[in-house]
């Protein structure tokens, strides 16, 4: 590889962490588009990128922990827990009257005037599994802490995804908005969590400190309901050993209108040329079967991709009609046919210019039906389970909020970027 | 982009007794992961221990003197940084990695993603990092925790442009060092 190409693909790199000036990535661009190996090589330094991000956790000794906390003054000044510490805080700022409304406040006192008087307690067994920070309020005396590990509870390090519509992540084990603090937004289906530590059993459900992939919510969050029904669910149990989603993988997830994305893993190989992750999700039913959605740099390089592929199926761009049930391409974004500048348009072998909010749909060599298109730098590949054309393309193109409007993006791409 | 985190009922941290509790809740948070890269920057168990630390020591001082950092996970890392690439420039970048590579302690457990990655894939990522200078790795490591080009600039006490040069210079040579021990083609 010569130094001009190196220089490209030093350009690449550096597009990692900052942001190119607008000449630099249109020289980059121009490049790469006429350099197969030089994509091939940017594909592999983003592959480096999630891999470095990957890598496996090391574990400093509970006696190094021990050390650590004792010698930084990050151990708590009695023998009382962490936990009841934090809950202590919360207490002096209700105390106070800090960000706490009046009714509520009052409300809590004696709860949290027994919590002072149990603090000293002897009786909390470990650091690690700290007893349920509300007390019963019916007698001063804490009660024992139950310390109970349901059968089928979630190992430090364990991935679970969760498996209901929103699930709230919380600061401290407890949904007494006095000593927790609530994260927002809340968590959607799929998303997967890394256990830190748990099970704490308080208020009558079990919570676990999780880290959300890819998401920076760290915090606590309840695995069931009170009937036990799971709010949470163990990867590896649910299916074969799933890999966690990168920071981007993750995203493409949280893009997908929620009914497509279902069952998703990441696919790490084989991607499309100029990809920088992808997502496959098996929807499994009567009329899909999978959907996979794929990050690029820009809409350009997506919608060069998805051309491509429409391309290798025989089909041009604006011909033939998906929703009357043949092969075809459209723009759902206005560009067709007027060149711009500021990348909302490619031109494609020797063609265009063409928009890049596109949508298109073949029969493939299976006699599968297939719709693809492309939302921002997204692209999204649905594969039939049936040969219908029209009813896959409204399949992606339904939104939940009702039809989708003139020049704006397949129902799909929940946000459609 | 990652999403903004709104903490909507939090009160902030003001007296020295709830700064004390912040951090003891910010090392409950964060100790794992800052372990995580402060052993992998300085390849070195009790090193690892010794910055970790340093850093909880730092934090507790601020805490102590009131002045508890709003965002306590980029405050660390900005401080674990500092120290591992301090740490580094002490020690000649000549150490006979490979040796102590192989000695190192064990990934905590055998997770899903070392064994999509593979054994091999991981060692020669790991060995390839190991050969990068102190700051450099811990660059590439910031980068992969999220942290923007601007916010590792900060970490690290370089500019924006010696930044970019640097992680450029490190993500090749990563990637060389993969092609050429036959690790990636």
């Amino acid at each position: 590889m010569t130094t001009t190409h190196d220089e490209y693909l030093e350009l690449a790199a550096a597009g990692f962490d900052f942001h190119l000036s607008p000449a630099e990535r249109t020289s980059l661009d121009t490049h790469l588009s006429g350099c197969i190996p030089c994509r091939r090589r940017v594909a592999a330094l983003a592959a480096d990128q999630r891999a470095i991000g990957q890598l496996p956790a090391y574990a400093l000794s509970p006696a190094g922990v021990a050390r650590v906390r004792k010698r930084s003054g990050t151990a708590s000044r009695s023998s009382i827990s962490a936990m009841r510490l934090i809950a202590i805080a919360a207490m002096l700022a209700l105390l106070a009257g800090a960000a706490i409304t009046v009714g509520s406040a009052m409300l809590r006192r004696d709860r949290d005037l027994n919590l002072i008087a149990v603090v000293p307690s002897p009786i909390v067994p470990s650091p690690i599994v700290p007893s349920p920070i509300v007390p019963s309020p019916t007698t001063s005396v804490p009660p024992a802490p139950t310390g109970v590990t349901p059968s089928g509870g979630y190992a430090a390090n364990t991935i679970v995804e969760v498996v209901v519509t929103d699930l709230r992540v919380r600061t401290a084990p407890t949904v007494d908005d006095t000593k927790s603090a609530k994260l927002e937004p809340l968590l959607g289906t799929g998303t997967q969590l890394r256990v830190i530590e748990g099970p704490v059993n308080a208020d009558g459900y079990d919570w676990y400190l999780v880290q959300a992939i890819g998401l920076p919510h760290r915090g606590w969050v309840a695995a069931a309901d009170h009937d036990g029904a799971p709010w949470v669910e163990d990867l590896a149990i649910a299916a074969s050993p799933t890999p966690s989603f990168s920071a981007e993988e993750a995203a493409l997830v949280a893009g997908l209108r929620r009914d497509a994305a279902v069952r998703c893993a990441p696919r790490r190989s084989q991607l499309p040329a100029l990809a920088i992750a992808g997502v496959e999700c098996r929807v499994s039913d009567q009329l899909v079967a999978r959907v996979g959605v794929y990050r690029f740099r820009d809409a350009q390089d997506a919608a060069t991709t998805y051309l491509e592929r429409l391309a290798s199926y025989g089909i041009d761009p604006t011909m033939g009609d998906c929703g009357a049930g043949t092969d075809g391409d459209a723009a759902w974004a206005p560009g067709d046919g007027s060149a711009s500048a500021d990348g909302t348009t490619i031109q494609f072998g020797g063609t265009g210019p063409w928009a890049v909010g596109r949508s298109g749909c073949y029969v493939d060599e299976n006699g599968v039906a297939n719709v693809r298109a492309t939302c921002g730098a997204t692209y999204v590949g649905v594969l039939g389970a049936a040969a219908d054309l029209a009813a896959l393309r409204a399949w992606a193109w339904s939104a939940p909020g009702g039809p989708v409007g003139t020049g704006a993006p397949p129902g799909i791409c929940a946000s459609g970027s | 982009m990652r999403p903004s985190l709104v903490e909507v009922e939090g009160a902030a941290a003001t007296s020295p007794f709830d700064g004390h509790a912040a951090v003891i809740a910010a090392f409950e948070a964060y100790h794992g992961e800052l372990y995580t890269f402060l052993r992998r920057s300085t390849r070195d168990d009790a090193a690892a221990e010794d910055l970790l630390q340093e850093a909880f020591v730092r934090l507790t001082r601020e805490a102590d003197a009131g002045r508890t950092p709003e965002n306590m996970r980029a405050w660390l890392y900005r401080v674990a940084s500092n120290l591992a690439i301090s740490r580094g420039r002490r020690r000649t970048t000549a150490l006979a990695w490979m040796n102590r590579y192989g000695r190192a302690s064990e990934p905590v457990t055998e997770s899903t993603e070392s064994i999509v990655l593979g054994r091999v894939r991981t060692a020669g990522l790991e060995a390839a990092m190991a050969a990068l200078p102190a700051d450099a790795r811990a660059a590439l490591l910031l980068s992969a925790e999220g942290f923007s080009g601007e916010e590792i600039s900060a970490a690290i006490g370089r500019s924006h442009g010696a930044t970019r040069t640097l992680l450029t210079r490190a993500r090749m040579r990563v990637r060389l060092e993969l092609e050429r021990s036959g690790v990636d083609r």
